[in-house]
């Protein structure tokens, strides 16, 4: 299991496709159909990540958006909606200053696995190589314990 | 040496006896009493120093009755030729006005330009912008300008004001919004300077300051009498010509409306066309992956069903909005209240299951001319949507009215439901395409889009009582010869 993923989709088939695409990545997915939900289940569990549609019932996106702030400032948050028209693109903008890690269009460009693709980087920004040559980088000094000698 | 040369060499007063003679000879020959002759010499004589303005004015009341012909061949022949002076200025504007009232335009204006030379004063300045308003020829106040041109700079509202009317004339728009922007930031304390803007405002179509305006005007405390004093006329004149354009600008209104409405209507299209997309592309997408792997029929056939679904959706889509976009109208005789009774009977099963009754009144046939289908989907959107109001509403006693009044012109509907009305800030929304406040997936938002739409094509209308408070009520017009005769021959 590489992270936990909250999943904030009203539209079901859309929802259980990528959960399920999800999960075949070792992807641990809690899916809510609205933003009341999605506040509620981050009272009770930490996530690593957020997929947030914009549009929902009640509560659109962005609304949910500063709620999760609220609650967690450090979650990694990937907006994801089938609007395309630059009105949207101005509630994107306001977005980004609320903290969003991520932006992946629905609708004619829907790419299921290139969202996986993102939703791993994310989570998992480093490969084993990769994690292997960053800390053979570091010096060698560094992760010794300052309070050895004391014991 | 004429009298006139007396005056203007010297100074010293006309001579009475020589004055009278001027004004029996040649032209006032015979015309005159002796009383008469008396006050235009008197006329003439108080024309000469500003002490007395007061007299003079009183003195123009009476001869103005009777002789003004007289009082105007005073004027031109003692004050508009002779040179202006400060110790005349008042005398001198006085004139002007006078000139002005006897429709004498090019004299009140060389008096006033002449006047301006000596002095710029804006009550002067002013008049001179009206006067050439008046005419139509605005080459006096540019030649003016153009001896002074900081005068545009000036915050006098005198000035501003005829600014105004002078950069709409020039079609300076650059020019004319710098005024009225002054005006607002110089003058925000005066409710008649920021009224007469507020006309402005409107004759020049600045909906957005306009509307600035209206919030500012709004904060004065209200006045208890009917407004008088300052700038009063001023607010009055501004006022007159904005009928025409408050006119012009309701059918903007109106189209950008109908534009809002059709930029409304392909974004929610688009977005509800997005969704089955994605689900096409998503289910495609994980099933390949799935496929590559193990091919099962069972997993070919949940795609193909899939899309299937999803096709369907976007066809319903379509279905949904036809009564928008077909063009063929049958029109033929049709008594409404048959209609109606039909669509009710043919949601029974709903109305029964929600403890919904209907009541129809009166029952008297209503023929009208028109498209009956359309007349159908019209009645059929407002019963699903009264129906759903009512079931959200969850109360014990339900009841959907339709009232008809046959009027000469029109049928009225009155559409009642005992549902959850609309919430004041809605009543604006309610006729815009895909605005839903229903649980997804109960109502995308188009039925009264379709409604209004429905309305519109037939030269009808619909609105929301404000007086009805026991959940909705819609009054529909309806012109009982269709719009739709005129598409159908054209």
């Amino acid at each position: 299991m590489i992270g936990h993923v909250m999943l904030v989709e009203d539209e079901i088939k859309t929802a259980e496709m990528l959960k399920q695409a999800l999960e075949s990545e070792e992807i641990e997915v809690l899916w809510v159909e609205n933003g009341r939900d999605a506040l509620q289940a981050m009272k009770k569990e930490r996530f690593d990540l957020i997929i947030l549609d914009l549009k929902l019932p009640e509560m659109m996106g962005d609304e949910v958006l500063k709620g999760i702030r609220k609650i967690d400032r450090y979650v990694s948050v990937i907006i994801y909606t089938n609007y395309q028209d630059p009105s949207m693109m101005q509630i994107m903008q306001n977005l980004i200053n609320l903290g969003v890690d991520g932006y992946i269009s629905k609708g004619a460009d829907a790419d299921l696995w290139a969202t996986v693709t993102k939703v791993k980087s994310l989570l998992d920004p480093f490969s084993e190589d990769e994690k292997n040559d960053l800390l053979s980088s570091l010096p060698e000094e560094a992760f010794v314990n300052p309070h050895k000698d004391d014991e | 040496m004429t009298i006139l040369e007396t005056m203007n060499s010297n100074d010293t007063l006309p001579d009475m006896k020589q004055l009278s003679d001027e004004i029996r000879n040649p032209r006032f020959a015979g015309k005159l009493d002796e009383a008469t002759k008396q006050n235009l010499s008197e006329f003439a004589h108080l024309l000469n120093d500003d002490s007395n303005l007061t007299k003079l004015a009183r003195l123009e009341k009476i001869l103005e009755v009777d002789n003004r012909q007289q009082l105007e061949q005073v004027l031109d022949e003692y004050v508009l030729i002779r040179e202006r002076s400060l110790k005349t200025q008042q005398i001198d504007r006085y004139c002007a006005s006078l000139y002005e009232k006897f429709g004498e335009h090019d004299k009140a204006i060389k008096l006033l330009t002449e006047f301006l030379s000596l002095r710029i004063e804006p009550v002067a300045v002013r008049s001179l912008f009206r006067i050439c308003r008046t005419i139509k020829n605005y080459d006096s106040v540019d030649d003016f300008l153009s001896k002074n041109p900081n005068l545009i700079k000036k915050q006098d509202f005198n000035i501003l004001y005829e600014l105004v009317y002078y950069f709409e004339t020039k079609n300076d728009d650059h020019q004319l919004h710098r005024v009225l922007n002054t005006i607002e930031k110089g003058f925000a304390h005066s409710l008649p300077i920021l009224k007469t803007l507020k006309n402005f405002y409107i004759r020049f179509g600045m909906l957005e300051e306009l509307k600035r305006l209206e919030s500012i005007i709004r904060s004065f405390p209200k006045a208890k009498h009917k407004a008088t004093g300052k700038y009063i006329e001023e607010q009055e004149e501004s006022e007159i010509e904005i009928v025409p354009t408050v006119l012009a600008l309701y059918s903007e209104v109106e189209h950008q409306k109908q534009l809002a409405a059709i930029s409304d209507l392909t974004r929610g299209i688009s977005h509800e066309l997005g969704q089955p997309i994605t689900n096409i592309r998503y289910t495609i997408q994980f099933y390949k992956k799935i496929l590559e792997k193990n091919l099962t029929k069972d997993s070919v056939f949940k795609v193909f069903d899939s899309i299937m679904e999803e096709t369907e959706r976007m066809g319903r889509l379509i279905k949904r909005l036809s009564p928008l976009t077909s063009s063929k109208n049958i029109l033929e005789n049709f008594n409404l209240i048959e209609r109606i009774e039909k669509r009710v009977q043919l949601e029974k099963p709903r109305l029964y299951d929600n403890g919904i009754s209907v009541i129809i009144s009166p029952r008297e046939p209503v023929t009208i001319y028109g498209d009956a289908v359309k007349f159908d989907q019209l009645i059929s959107n407002l019963l699903l949507n009264a129906i759903d109001a009512i079931t959200e509403a969850k109360k014990v006693k339900n009841k959907i009215e339709i009232k008809i009044k046959d009027e000469t012109q029109n049928v009225l509907l009155f559409f009642s439901d005992t549902g959850i009305g609309i919430p004041l800030e809605n009543k604006n929304k309610i006729f815009d395409p895909f605005f839903s406040t229903k649980a997804p997936g109960k109502g995308e938002g188009l039925g009264l889009f379709i409604v209004w739409n429905l309305l519109k094509s037939q030269g009808g209308k619909i609105s929301v009582d404000n007086q009805y408070t026991n959940g909705t009520r819609f009054i529909i017009t309806l012109p009982k010869k269709s719009n739709l005769e005129k598409e159908i021959k054209s």
